[in-house]
C-alpha cells in the first residue's frame, strides 16, 4: 500500500495513515486558501486504497480550527470513508472536540446528518 | 478633577481593551498570525465560552474571503467588542464580478429564514467542486448560521473593474455561553 503522509504546516493539518496501528489521522488547523487542492490527494489515496485498508480502522479527525472550504473538502474525505463502511468495512470515525466547543460539535453533527453515518464525537485530544 | 475627562479616558481604555485593528497586506501567514492573536484576545477578554471558536470563525471566514477575492492583497480588518456586541468589519478591493457576488450573497441571506439558511448551507456543502479561486460558497452562509441576518455589505466603485468591498458582521454576546 502506498504510504500517506502529509506534514503539518501552520495552515494545514498533518494527514497520515499508520498501517501498523490501522489508524488514519488528520490533525491540526485546516485553513488553507484552497482546501480543494489540499485534500484532493487524500481523497485520491482513499479511492485507490480503500479496499486494502486493514480493519478495524479508526479515522481520527482533530481540527481545532478549520474554514468553510475545508468543511466542504472534508466532506469529500468522509464520503470515501462512508463508501468503505457501505462495503462492510469496519471503520470508525472519531471526531475530537474541545470542551463543549459548539463549532466542532455542530460540524460533526452536520456530517453525521448529511452522510447518514455514525461519527463519534469525543471530547479531548486524540492519543499521540 | 475633571470627571468628564476621566469618563472619556475610561471609555477609551474600554475601547482599546476590546479592539483589534489591522491594515495592510493579507497573506496566508498574516491570516494565521491574526487568528493566533484573536484566539488570545478573545479568550482573555471574553473568558472561556462554548461559542468562542464560532466568534473567531466569523473573523476567519471574512479574512478568508478577503484573501481569496482581493484585487490588491491589502485589507482593513477590525474586531471590536463593545456593549456586549462583537462587530467584525473587513474592507478589501475586488473585481466587479466578485463584488457583485458578495452583494448577491448578502442579499440572498437577508431574504432567508434561519431554516432557509441552514438548508442553503447544507445544499452548498453537498454541491461538488470549488470555485476557480478555491472558494466553497459556504463562508457567508456559515457566518449567517452563527449571527442570522446581522451581515451587511457595501461596495463602492474605484475603477471600471475594481470595487472597494466592506463586509460587517455583528452579534450580541450571549451570556449563557460563558463557561466557568
Amino acid at each position: 500500500m502506498e504510504p500517506l503522509h502529509i506534514a503539518t504546516t501552520r495552515n494545514t493539518p498533518m494527514v497520515v495513515f499508520l498501517p501498523d496501528k490501522a489508524t488514519f489521522r488528520l490533525v491540526g488547523n485546516s485553513i488553507p486558501e484552497n482546501a480543494g487542492s489540499f485534500y484532493a490527494p487524500v481523497v485520491t489515496w482513499l479511492q485507490q486504497h480503500l479496499s486494502d485498508i486493514p480493519t478495524p480502522c479508526s479515522f481520527v479527525f482533530s481540527l481545532p480550527y478549520f474554514n468553510s472550504s475545508s468543511l466542504k473538502a472534508l466532506y469529500s474525505v468522509l464520503v470515501e470513508i462512508k463508501k468503505g463502511i457501505d462495503q462492510g468495512k469496519e471503520f470508525e470515525v472519531n471526531w475530537y472536540v474541545e470542551d463543549e466547543d459548539e463549532f466542532m460539535i455542530e460540524a460533526g453533527e452536520t456530517y453525521q446528518e448529511l452522510l447518514g453515518m455514525k461519527i463519534n464525537l469525543i471530547t479531548g485530544d486524540p492519543a499521540p | 478633577m475633571n470627571m468628564e475627562h476621566l469618563g472619556t479616558n475610561n471609555a477609551q481604555r474600554e475601547l482599546e481593551k476590546n479592539l483589534l485593528e489591522y491594515k495592510g497586506q493579507l497573506s496566508s501567514e498574516v491570516r494565521i498570525q491574526l487568528l493566533d492573536l484573536l484566539k488570545c484576545i478573545a479568550l482573555l477578554n471574553l473568558g472561556p465560552r462554548s461559542d468562542l471558536k464560532k466568534l473567531i470563525g466569523i473573523a476567519l471566514e471574512l479574512l478568508d474571503n478577503a484573501q481569496r477575492y482581493n484585487a490588491r492583497n491589502d485589507v482593513d480588518f477590525r474586531w471590536h467588542i463593545a456593549d456586549g456586541q462583537l462587530v467584525v468589519t473587513i474592507t478589501n478591493t475586488a473585481s466587479s464580478e466578485d463584488a457583485r457576488r458578495l452583494m448577491e450573497a448578502v442579499r440572498a441571506i437577508e431574504r432567508m429564514s434561519p431554516e432557509d439558511i441552514t438548508e442553503a448551507f447544507k445544499r452548498q456543502l453537498l454541491e461538488e467542486g470549488f470555485s476557480e479561486k478555491g472558494g466553497a460558497g459556504l463562508g457567508m452562509l456559515q457566518i449567517a448560521r452563527k449571527v442570522g441576518k446581522n451581515i451587511t455589505a457595501e461596495i463602492k466603485s474605484l475603477r471600471p473593474d475594481e470595487y472597494r468591498c466592506t463586509s460587517t458582521v455583528s452579534t450580541t454576546l450571549d451570556q449563557t455561553k460563558n463557561q466557568p
